[in-house]
């Protein structure tokens, strides 16, 4: 019989499921995760997306000569951005420096803070335009047009499962879609087994969160001797065809989801944490999604993303005083909780933690439209952002990378989202010019012809 | 598994890549040995075009030490000598250990196998003979080979004696209960009746003769269409809604007509070369301006909408040469194609083809709506909401225009600075008025830069633009002067403002105003010429004011009126011209003009069309319109962009076929008529890659795979044909038929193959591992439109209403149409289409993934979708046989699995039915336990799993 793992998996395909049949063989000695190009400093990721944009000038990016020239017409002259901006707005936030790196960091984030030392922190993202809907696809999918699949698809793609009765690749978003909806997480050309796994966190019941992982309308036992009902029917079936690998499949995948049943909800279930923990995250859909997350990669979730919600929460246009004030408030505790956490259970090594929205904001404030006067809110900016990692292979309490004197553009050691979805896959065991995909007679990567890895924020 | 591959891990990645797609990942070269003899087509392009062409092939761009090694010419004598292995550079090459000298370079990839490099010396020592790639080969007619097997029909023979030669006996065949259910499925989609199950079973006919009158009430069926159907969107990457991340969930509201289009044409048999010119060209076809085949179009349109015009025309040319051609023709937008003779010229002359055409404002009505109450609200709807639309974008595009003739100064500023061209295609949508619009600055970047230096107005800005920052300010007023001085007397010239015929040489004003800035750069220039513009903009249209006034009541319209001198005098007009006169940068079109608008405004019109576009949706009386094109005859020459940029323009390129493909006179397209010269192109005799894609996809879906395992990759990197003679065989005897599918149809199923078992044996899977000859039929799972209809058949639910606007198949209650007939976001899968791999509707799909997960077995096991249909099936099971246990367990084992149960089979059952009646959990109805037997049989193998 050709019973090679290889072979097995030919005929059954190479979704998440057959990689969790996969998983079942590694059980009998076989193998289970696939092997990186070299080993992995991280093993799975914590993508925490700030989506709308999170203004470097208000929180990791502090510009003394923003502060002192507030009211002045900035020197630029040709920086567009979405909408009209007019003078420069200095940041309402104070900023500290923090740790032993003295990495200043905003009041935007008391508690995130205490962690300065874990974090490296790039001044100079910068993408290419300042549209939501293309920057979010070019952060995600690294490119601003077309149909790619997104970073978490090539990485479950690329390293496999770890977990049998997950999905490898799950989105949380609490309360609807962010602009793009699951355009950010789509597969693409990769099986529809590797795109995002999308979970509305808004919702509390565990049972909610996963399509059919319960049956409503019959108790345990009852659903016991229809399964055996059913097994014993497969059974027969496969007797009278032997070796058919396509059928013995979806036996096993059945005996996978029976078993998923009770183990997918857990995962989801914060309830079933102790109540120090769920202090120590606090309240809210923001904090009590990061716990999941935390959840969810200790189970062996690949990649899990977390959004702060529907649409675009950061997209201070018009306040940057109350609104940054406000999303910031909503995930900070949870942010902190999370690095504590991950390094308490001694996972911070082997998780790489990203923090970023799709750009940033302007330092100047933006005008209203049709002549009306100046708001005390930001514009979109695509000139310069910054974003921070921490976690796996990640060298704390770095800062790279530098923005001009009033945190507008970056100017010094750019960093493209292809350079950091480079830097990623070297963290995560990939070379990123060799992780490719033949898709319609090309072999397709995720950083396309681009991309460097970002040395100097590796430990 | 923990230690990565040595020396490199990308064999890992490309054989993941293949499990996943099932392509079976083994090197094509594999099929060597075997046979014995080498032979270049089959055994050395694919080593080459995988491990050689990227650097070494068609692509002079990326081509490396000048050397080429996809034809005679370019690989000897440099890197291969025929007879010589060992001394030919590129086997000394491949064997280097030198890494700096190794080829391929080891940071490329991992050397070749041990097998390949046995290949290419057995190749070069045999006089390494080239050959033509297979695919790009004329069709020819194949002898069809003698076998002493038994053979019913020519394909039979073709598979016989490849089985004979290799020692590989002849499969075992499957009677005529399975026959019946595999074809069914295959041309229906849906599983037999019982009734036809035994009929089939006990007609007295020949085999051969019984089951021909079985495929052709299939074929006959409406049902086909519905299936082989739907097997085209995946081709044609249908969806329901434009897709793209802003704009993903607006939905088309006409979409449906394409889909509808392609059910037709199937159960119509429309000859395949027809079907091809329709979904290219229709509306070049001279057919009626309502003709149904019109929205045969929608192949092209129903495409994902993107913002990016080059991005729309790509897709368009990936799904005519990918899925009619099985051609990678979208990897020659940036270089010449790798691996396959296209060159970037060939990518745009198909974009220079399709550019020029545009689907029109209102697409058109086909059929003959009934002349209904909701029609002519409909209509009076319409014309409302297109009058609200009109009138709006009509007066914004006058201001449009008008604000440009007022900002000349902002454009020649941003000139002046040097701002370079920026990618049109890609610029953003602006909320400001104010600020600069690419289109426009290109249009005074070209306008100016061939500005002759005599021009009146602008020779002077052309004299001075070059000159250098240190001195500008002294030598522009040396050139002022001067040209002041030519202009002579500036009494005369004073004089001269009247409406006599003489004008000055050069402008006064500018000289006037130039001189008077005295400019220190050319931003100053800018400014100068800005203000003169402005001036002579504000007094024409005081001008014209005043004159519209004069018109009111008694007045007359005096345009000699001495008041007009001014504005009509030669100095003026000499201004005007270079803000009206066609062809100046501000004498945009309305068309250009509404997309200069900045976004407050165009969020308003976009909101007043996004009106009609609802009424088009959702109004009871929109009728099916087909979403055509309409070609422009004076459209703008295309050029090539070097490597896919905009902003590097190349040569100009005509509208043709590509080169390989050509006759060497073909003639270029006719303008106005270039999608018809295409499918003219595309159903030529001498073009050998629609036929040979088409009858390999038909048998891909009889069969599980196709002849050519890579069915949208007929290139040197697609893997060659499992039998080329009976893949030619199959197109020349398509084109006998008259392009007929249904003919072809019959062929395939009337072969001995068809009935082939699928049944695994040891023995032939050890020397034929990827089933290429045949030795059994693959294991095949219903697919994710089968197994839903399928349910719904069984249940006695399903809705055989045909066509019409699309249905939410998640909806409660059930709307139990087929699932062909489910409305299709482009973005978001349906969870059944991301669950049971449904076609991606991002591009053309020629094969869908198939994998078991979880997933699956969870909506098996949990879904109301299955657990309703279970409670329907159980109540038509008991309709059918109500006072007998056995035979109603008998009645619905028949119909789910279109066989009789065993003894022991329905003993069980009702045992599982007792049981569960026995522990029944309060309040539930008394068939429950019926119910949840009928959901055993719906999630079984036998359900799901086609012999």
């Amino acid at each position: 019989m050709h019973a090679s793992r290889r072979d097995f998996l030919r005929s059954s395909g190479m979704g998440f499921g057959s990689l969790a049949l996969a998983g079942l063989l590694a059980r009998d000695g076989v193998g289970s995760a696939l092997p990186t190009h070299f080993p992995a400093r991280a093993k799975r990721v914590i993508h925490v997306f700030l989506n709308g944009g999170m203004s470097q000038v208000d929180t990791f990016d502090p510009k003394p000569e923003l502060q002192a020239r507030g009211g002045q017409t900035l020197p630029y002259d040709n920086l567009q951005t979405e909408r009209k901006t007019g003078v420069a707005l200095p940041s309402p936030f104070t900023f500290a420096r923090h740790g032993q790196s003295g990495i200043p960091i905003s009041d935007l984030f008391p508690n995130l803070a205490r962690h300065a030392d874990e974090l490296a922190v790039i001044r100079s993202m910068h993408v290419e335009l300042p549209n939501h809907e293309m920057s979010l696809m070019l952060m995600n999918t690294g490119h601003m047009r077309q149909v790619r699949p997104s970073f978490g698809s090539w990485l479950t793609w690329g390293m496999g499962q770890e977990n049998d009765n997950l999905p490898g690749f799950i989105a949380l978003v609490p309360g609807g879609m962010p602009v793009g909806g699951a355009g950010n997480w789509r597969s693409a050309f990769l099986p529809g087994a590797f795109q995002g796994t999308h979970v509305d966190t808004s919702k509390t019941d565990p049972r909610q969160l996963i399509d059919h992982i319960r049956n409503p309308r019959l108790g345990p036992d009852r659903q016991q001797e229809q399964f055996d009902l059913l097994r014993a029917l497969n059974a027969s079936h496969l007797d009278q065809r032997p070796g058919e690998a396509a059928i013995e499949a979806r036996i096993r995948s059945f005996e996978l989801a029976y078993r998923m049943q009770l183990e997918a909800t857990d995962a989801f279930d914060v309830r079933q944490e102790p109540a120090h923990v769920l202090k120590m995250y606090g309240e809210g859909p923001q904090n009590r999604q990061l716990l999941m997350a935390r959840r969810l990669v200790e189970r062996g979730v690949r990649f899990v993303q977390t959004w702060h919600g529907s649409m675009q929460p950061w997209d201070s246009h018009s306040n940057i005083r109350d609104e940054h004030r406000k999303v910031a408030g909503e995930c900070d505790q949870g942010l902190a909780a999370l690095l504590t956490d991950l390094k308490d259970r001694g996972m911070l090594d082997s998780t790489l933690v990203l923090c970023t929205g799709e750009f940033g904001r302007t330092p100047s404030v933006e005008m209203g439209q049709n002549g009306a006067g100046a708001s005390q809110g930001r514009d979109h900016n695509h000139w310069g952002f910054s974003l921070w990692m921490a976690g796996g292979g990640v060298k704390g309490g770095t800062i790279h990378g530098a923005t001009d004197d009033f945190g507008f553009k970056a100017v010094e050691n750019l960093v493209s989202a292809h350079d950091l979805h480079a830097t990623m896959l070297h963290l995560l065991g990939f070379d990123h010019t060799l992780l490719t995909y033949r898709y319609a007679g090309r072999d397709y990567r995720l950083t396309d012809l681009e991309g460097k890895v970002v040395r100097p924020v590796l430990a | 598994m923990k230690a990565p591959r040595s020396p490199s891990p990308a064999p890992v990645r490309s054989v993941a890549l293949a499990v996943a797609l099932m392509l079976a990942g083994r090197v094509p070269a594999g099929s060597l040995g075997r046979a014995g003899e080498v032979r270049f087509d089959r055994d050395i392009r694919p080593i080459l075009a995988e491990h050689c062409l990227e650097c070494h092939g068609l692509d002079a761009g990326s081509r490396q030490g000048d050397l080429r090694l996809d034809t005679d010419e370019g690989a000897k004598p440099q890197a291969v000598l025929p007879g010589r292995p060992d001394e030919s550079e590129l086997v000394r090459r491949i064997l280097a250990t030198d890494p700096d000298l190794r080829m391929p370079p080891p940071a490329k990839g991992p050397g070749l196998t041990a097998t390949e490099i046995d290949t290419l010396r057995r190749w070069i020592a045999a006089g390494a003979p080239y050959e033509g790639h297979w695919a790009f080969a004329p069709i020819r007619r194949p002898p069809v080979p003698a076998t002493n097997r038994p053979a019913s029909t020519d394909i039979d023979r073709f598979l016989a004696s490849a089985r004979e030669a290799r020692g590989l006996a002849e499969p075992p065949r499957i009677g005529r209960r399975e026959l019946i259910r595999r074809a069914t499925f295959d041309l229906t989609g849906l599983p037999p009746a019982w009734e036809d199950v035994e009929a089939f079973e006990t007609d007295t006919s020949p085999d051969g003769e019984a089951f021909a009158r079985v495929v052709d009430r299939l074929l006959a069926s409406p049902r086909y269409g519905e299936r082989w159907g739907r097997h085209w969107l995946d081709i044609a990457r249908y969806a329901d809604t434009h897709g793209g991340s802003a704009i993903g969930f607006t939905k088309f509201p006409f979409s449906y007509t394409y889909r509808d289009y392609c059910v037709r044409s199937f159960n119509g048999d429309v000859p395949w070369d027809r079907f091809i010119t329709e979904q290219v060209a229709a509306d070049q076809m001279g057919l009626a301006a309502n003709d149904p085949a019109l929205a045969g179009l929608g192949f092209l349109t129903i495409g994902m909408q993107f913002r990016n015009r080059h991005d729309l025309i790509d897709d368009q040319i990936d799904v005519v040469s990918r899925g009619l051609m099985g051609l990678t023709i979208a990897c020659a937008r940036c270089h010449d194609h790798k691996y396959d003779p296209i060159t970037a010229s060939d990518y745009y002359a198909l974009a220079a083809t399709l550019a020029p055409s545009q689907p029109p404002e209102l697409p058109p009505v086909i059929g003959s709506p009934e002349e209904t109450p909701a029609l002519a609200d409909y209509q009076r709807e319409l014309e409302r909401r297109r009058t609200i639309r009109d009138d709006m974008a009509r007066d914004q595009i006058t201001v449009m225009q008008g604000r440009l003739r007022m900002q000349v100064g902002l454009y020649l500023r941003e000139l002046a600075k040097g701002t370079p061209e920026q990618d049109l295609t890609s610029a953003f949508l602006s909320f400001r008025t104010d600020d600069v619009r690419p289109h426009v600055l290109n249009r005074w970047r070209t306008y100016l830069a061939t500005m002759p230096a005599d021009d009146p107005v602008f020779g002077p800005w052309v004299k001075v633009r070059d000159l250098p920052a240190a001195d500008f300010q002294p030598r522009c007023a040396e050139i002022v002067a001067a040209l002041t001085a030519e202009n002579g007397d500036p009494t005369a010239a004073a004089a001269k403002n009247g409406l006599g015929e003489e004008t000055p040489k050069w402008n006064p004003l500018v000289l006037a105003a130039l001189s008077e800035r005295k400019p220190a750069a050319l931003a100053d220039v800018a400014d100068v010429y800005g203000a003169v513009f402005a001036t002579a903009q504000r007094e024409w249209l005081g001008g014209l004011a005043a004159s519209a006034e004069e018109g009111v009541g008694e007045g007359i319209v005096t345009d000699e009126d001495p008041r007009h001198v001014v504005v009509n005098s030669p100095i003026r007009r000499q201004l005007r011209h270079h803000l009206f006169a066609p062809g100046t940068p501000t004498a945009v079109d309305d068309t250009l003009a509404k997309t200069l608008l900045n976004r407050t405004v165009q969020d308003t019109l976009a909101g007043k069309a996004g009106a009609i576009h609802e009424l088009h949706l959702s109004a009871p009386g929109s009728p099916p319109r087909a979403m055509t094109l309409e070609e422009r005859a004076d459209a703008p020459a295309t050029r090539l962009l070097v490597r896919g940029n905009p902003l590097n323009r190349g040569p100009v390129v005509e509208a043709r076929f590509p080169v390989a493909l050509s006759a060497p006179d073909a003639a270029p397209f006719p303008s106005g008529q270039r999608r018809l010269g295409l499918a003219a192109a595309l159903v030529s005799p001498g073009n050998p890659l629609v036929r040979r894609v088409i009858v390999n996809w038909a048998w891909q879906h009889h069969f599980g795979a196709g002849l050519v395992r890579t069915p949208d990759d007929f290139g040197t990197r697609g893997r060659p044909p499992t039998h080329p003679e009976l893949l030619d065989h199959l197109a020349e005897t398509f084109r006998d038929d008259g392009w007929s599918l249904k003919a072809l149809h019959r062929r395939i199923m009337l072969s001995d193959a068809y009935r082939t078992a699928a049944v695994e044996s040891a023995v032939a899977r050890q020397s034929d591992p990827d089933d290429e000859l045949l030795w059994r039929m693959p294991r095949r799972r219903l697919d994710m439109e089968s197994m839903r209809d399928a349910m719904l058949a069984v249940s006695g639910e399903l809705d055989p209403t045909p066509g019409g606007p699309p249905v939410d198949l998640a909806a409660t209650p059930i709307v139990p149409r087929r699932t062909v007939y489910g409305f299709v976001n482009r973005d978001i899968l349906s969870p059944l289409s991301g669950t049971f791999d449904g076609a991606n509707p991002a591009a053309c799909t020629a094969r869908r993934p198939d994998t078991t997960i979880p997933q699956q077995a969870l909506f098996a096991l949990n879904s109301d979708f299955i657990q309703d249909r279970a409670v329907a099936f159980a109540a038509a099971g008991l309709q059918a046989a109500p006072a007998d246990e056995a035979g109603r367990v008998s009645w619905m084992v028949r119909r789910a699995f279109s066989r009789s149960p065993s003894e022991a089979e329905t003993a069980a059952a009702i045992e599982f039915v007792h049981r569960q009646a026995a522990s029944l959990e309060s309040g539930l109805a008394a068939d429950v336990p019926w119910q949840r037997l009928a959901h055993v049989l719906l999630a079984a193998n036998e359900f799901h799993f086609v012999d």
